[in-house]
């Protein structure tokens, strides 16, 4: 460029226009290439229940977690990234077993719940009564409820929920596998009673715990670890 | 592509986040810096369908490149640098440059890495690690290449013509304000605030 000396500061950017325009050009990717991504990234989502399981606070074991008032010791505030990580890091709408995840970023409570019509068994109970479950209070709080399930609306109604400034009291659907909790799914937020429908993804069968549990305000979509409310369906 | 609709939450909710509760895909994302992209935002939001766009978008500029670099692995490569980007999906920055930038600049490292290792490999005697340098060098220049030439593309009109007179055709800034017709002092200012993008991608895709 015949004024180059204009702009040295542009030095490197200049001698490289000097060159003249790339000679690489695109190149079309076989369908393999894709496909390779999108497995190894679906492989990955399927494991991740599995690797991140935390015994706190549940590791006194799930028939006393219900309703007996046992003290829990919770989990630490800014827990840095471990691999076990107990309710946090479940806002993921499908339990990341759907084809997406979508999260809201700044907004403590607006996950999106996308249904891909799917025959879901139900539980198969040998009762046909419809699943209901009695929350009951955790760890020194004072309250109680009732939820029941109709096909897959969840109806709650609960007591207790006292509004805390800069909080929130906002419902799960727990799953335990051998006492432990495996995953869970976030069906919204509560002031103290409401009906929700539940994914046709989420398999009522195993996700039969119903939670609720007060978290800040702070833009943060995982689950605090401070359940107020807990009662299993059957 | 499928549209999700709100599910999960039919009860009493808070006013304000009931106001935010969105109807579609486009709504979801909250507003973000005026120059960023769609697919950049869906990117940092963590949708995981925005991969599938942007390889599609993306993906033979990146297999061209990665053919150009490593030759027999491009696709390979390939398949590596998109899943770096989803998973470091965090680090990208567009206020620091665009996703075209970002993924060269993935590409870049990926390559380089491709190279280190294979003249890590017991089979190449030591006489040759001087070839692989000289390698990196290449991925380095190949790859500064391609990005100021895309960069050149996705400039203004105004800012491309004026420096692709200037550089490709070797005009002076007058004979360029002669051609265009533009006062001289505005063909400065294109040049400048051309160079300058073309800067700003270039170091985008340094990492």
């Amino acid at each position: 460029m015949a004024d180059q000396d204009d702009h040295t500061e542009f030095s490197e950017v200049i001698d490289i226009l000097a060159q003249g325009p790339s000679d690489v050009g695109d190149e079309t990717p076989p369908p393999s290439v894709w496909e390779a991504i999108d497995a190894e990234l679906q492989a990955e989502e399927a494991k991740r229940p599995h690797e991140r399981l935390d015994h706190r606070p549940f590791e006194q074991g799930r028939e006393a977690s219900i309703g007996e008032g046992e003290d829990y010791s919770r989990p630490a505030t800014n827990e840095p990234e471990s691999p076990a990580v107990s309710l946090s890091d479940r806002r993921t709408g499908r339990s990341r077993r759907g084809e997406y995840t979508a999260m809201i970023v700044g907004v403590a409570a607006a996950l999106l719940l996308v249904g891909v019509p799917l025959v879901l068994a139900l539980r198969s109970s040998d009762s046909n009564e419809r699943p209901e479950a009695e929350l009951e209070a955790l760890a020194g709080f004072e309250g109680g409820g009732w939820a029941g399930l109709d096909d897959r609306v969840l109806t709650v109604d609960a007591k207790g929920l006292a509004p805390v400034e800069g909080s929130l009291y906002e419902l799960w659907l727990l799953k335990f596998e051998d006492d432990e909790l495996s995953d869970l799914v976030w069906l919204g937020v509560i002031a103290d009673n409401g009906t929700y429908t539940i994914d046709p993804d989420v398999d009522l069968s195993a996700f039969d715990v119903v939670d609720i549990s007060i978290e800040p305000d702070d833009g943060n979509p995982d689950h605090s670890g401070d359940s107020v409310l807990r009662g299993e369906l059957t | 592509m499928e549209d999700g609709e709100v599910q999960g939450v039919t009860s009493l909710l808070p006013s304000a986040l009931a106001a935010s509760a969105p109807s579609s895909r486009c709504e979801r994302y909250p507003p973000s810096v005026a120059t960023s992209t769609t697919l950049e935002r869906r990117l940092v939001a963590g949708d995981r369908t925005v991969l599938k766009d942007i390889f599609d978008e993306f993906g033979p500029t990146v297999m061209g490149l990665c053919r150009r670099l490593v030759g027999p692995d491009a696709e390979d490569l390939s398949q590596q640098v998109f899943l770096d980007a989803w998973r470091s999906r965090e680090r990208f920055d567009s206020s620091k440059g665009s996703l075209g930038a970002w993924l060269a600049g993935i590409t870049r490292f990926k390559a380089i890495d491709h190279w280190r290792a294979a003249g890590r490999r017991p089979s190449i005697p030591s006489a040759d690690a001087g070839l692989y340098e000289a390698v990196e060098h290449d991925v380095d220049r190949v790859v500064d290449h391609l990005v100021v030439t895309k960069a050149l593309t996705k400039l203004p009109a105004g800012r491309r013509e004026v420096v692709e007179l200037g550089f490709y055709n070797d005009l002076t800034h007058t004979e360029i304000a002669e051609k265009l017709g533009m006062p001289l002092g505005t063909v400065k200012s294109h040049m400048r605030r051309g160079l300058e993008s073309l800067q700003r991608e270039l170091e985008a895709s340094r990492g």
